[in-house]
């Protein structure tokens, strides 16, 4: 098997004039959990589509499991749950599954199990139209991984759900790498959702992929700032641009400097002094995961990341 | 279990507690209980056979099978548009040609069904009627005229099938589906005195056994052929479509 069990080369989609997707070329590490984060509209569902076959690409591609294009043994290893689940309301749950399970061809014993596991038992025998949105999700959940694929993918899955509900769906995703040997590629718009249970997070913004590799890389990414509080905040600005520092004064007060290089804190806050400034707080942050997702979505940085 | 024989029986099982299963028995149920009231409430005379024919799959065939089909490939296909069934089904691992094909053969099969319902009504009718005190014509029933007629009917409807099949798997709305049944319905009624009114498919169930000349026999055959040009051509349309619910 692969290192990468998918992946796209230069894929590219548009609708009329609007680019979806742009030139994206990702890789999804075996038995990872691939987070596949970005904001609305970002291109995100266009993308997982592709995977499908639901959508066909303009032009670059998509490889599964060592093979080029979405083909139908390709599909038999894929379980997906794409923009919430597909339920059909007449039918109970189990009869629900009971369809999946035939056109995957998967043994019918699955289901119990799965309807155990997803605590849907109790409710398995009831019309599914009657269920709340959690129990939909976690039913098309369970339909997903009928037939124990390689790779699962899921396209906001926690979406409407309460946050008991975001708990138990999140342990449950966490636990499929270990417990079937799964491959996760999941996708939110929210890095703090999945940001527990990714180990790799890929970044899409308009289309393009502006970041690929662990949380930590993520994090080593992002440069820290300097942060001062001072009585005297335009002499300390000054200071510290003849430092070669490029700083700015926020509402709060606060002096923040991004820093480029190695910088010596304490010869900074002896300069201060000796000029006669008030040093009331001096610190170095690195900004956190969310802080860097953030700045990396952020349309006032686009060009610069990209 | 083939990728066909389980998409199809997957289709089937689908139907469970739906209308369109229930319509496939209610609607040939209604054309019963309406020849009833029509023949007795106003005191109908059925000279023959012939005669008892032609009165029961009129509004059937005329009225009946346009607004059953349309309303049945509405709500198959309103099956998936309605729950996100489209984006679950193909990502499954059958073709999309394996999924089109077994949901046309449901609509088919539905169709067969209510045919079937309705020839039954048509044999039982007599013994109901008579019971009800209307006196029915000498001699024995035209029971094998009836059932060829119900082929020849069945068969001149697919046509029907196959557009309609299209139009309710293209469009997700309702309202689309039933107003191209009424537009060819009503279209094809107001042409009937044209030389071109014979050639609205949605006539051909009901000339299919009550035209003149060769045209039955044209009828059928311009259904099969129309059939098998729409629905193909509609699959490979359709089954090509991105699918984005």
């Amino acid at each position: 098997m692969p290192d990468a069990i998918a992946a796209t080369h230069r894929l590219y989609r548009s609708f009329g004039r609007t680019i979806a997707v742009d030139n994206l070329s990702l890789s999804i590490p075996v038995r990872s959990v691939y987070a596949f984060l970005g904001a609305n509209g970002a291109g995100k569902t266009t993308t997982l589509r592709l995977f499908l076959g639901l959508l066909r690409p303009d032009s670059g591609s998509v490889s599964l499991f060592g093979q080029s294009g979405v083909s139908r043994a390709a599909r038999s290893r894929i379980g997906a749950l794409i923009e919430g689940p597909s339920v059909y309301p007449h039918l109970t749950g189990r009869e629900n599954l009971r369809l999946t399970a035939r056109l995957r061809r998967s043994d019918t014993k699955q289901i119990a199990l799965l309807l155990d596991m997803l605590e849907l038992t109790a409710a398995a025998d009831r019309r599914a139209g009657g269920y709340s949105l959690g129990m939909k999700q976690r039913l098309g959940l369970a339909a997903a991984l009928l037939g124990e694929p390689d790779l699962v993918i899921l396209d906001e899955p926690t979406n409407g759900l309460d946050p008991r509900g975001i708990e138990q769906m999140r342990t449950f995703i966490r636990s499929l790498p270990e417990r079937f040997g799964t491959t996760v590629l999941i996708s939110s718009h929210l890095l703090a959702e999945v940001e527990q249970i990714a180990t790799t997070v890929g970044i899409i913004h308009r289309g393009r992929l502006v970041f690929e590799g662990s949380k930590a890389d993520l994090h080593a990414q992002m440069e820290p700032r300097l942060v001062l509080v001072t009585n005297q905040p335009t002499v300390t600005m000054e200071i510290l641009r003849s430092q070669n520092l490029e700083a700015h004064l926020n509402d709060q007060g606060q002096i923040q400097a991004v820093v480029t290089s190695a910088v010596d804190a304490a010869a900074i806050n002896r300069r201060l002094v000796e000029r006669g400034i008030d040093v009331a707080h001096l610190s170095i942050v690195r900004p956190s995961v969310e802080e860097s997702f953030l700045a990396l979505t952020a349309d006032t940085k686009t060009e610069r990341i990209s | 279990m083939t990728g066909f024989a389980a998409a199809l029986t997957c289709e089937v099982v689908k139907l469970r507690r739906t209308v369109a299963l229930l319509l496939a028995v209610a609607a040939p149920a209604t054309v019963f209980v309406l020849n009833i009231l029509a023949i007795t409430a106003g005191n109908v005379a059925i000279p023959n056979w012939v005669a008892y024919g032609f009165r029961y799959v009129v509004l059937w065939a005329l009225f009946m099978v346009p607004m059953l089909i349309a309303t049945q490939t509405a709500l198959i296909a309103g099956l998936e548009h309605a729950n996100g069934g489209w984006k679950h089904l193909f990502a499954q691992p059958v073709t999309r040609g394996v999924v089109y094909t077994a949901k046309l053969a449901t609509v088919i099969l539905l169709l067969f069904v209510s045919y079937v319902v309705m020839y039954a009504g048509m044999l039982l009718l007599p013994t109901v009627l008579t019971s009800l005190g209307v006196e029915m014509p000498p001699g024995p029933m035209l029971w094998q005229d009836y059932l060829l007629g119900f082929g020849k009917m069945f068969v001149a409807s697919l046509a029907l099938v196959a557009i309609h099949f299209v139009v309710a798997w293209r469009w997700s709305s309702f309202a689309v589906a039933i107003g191209v049944a009424i537009a060819g319905t009503f279209g094809g009624l107001f042409q009937t005195g044209s030389k071109y009114g014979k050639w609205f498919p949605w006539q051909w169930p009901l000339s299919s056994t009550n035209g003149t000349g060769d045209w039955p026999e044209t009828a059928i055959w311009a259904s099969l052929i129309l059939a098998v040009t729409v629905a193909t051509i509609g699959g490979i349309w359709l089954t090509r479509r991105d699918v984005t619910i």
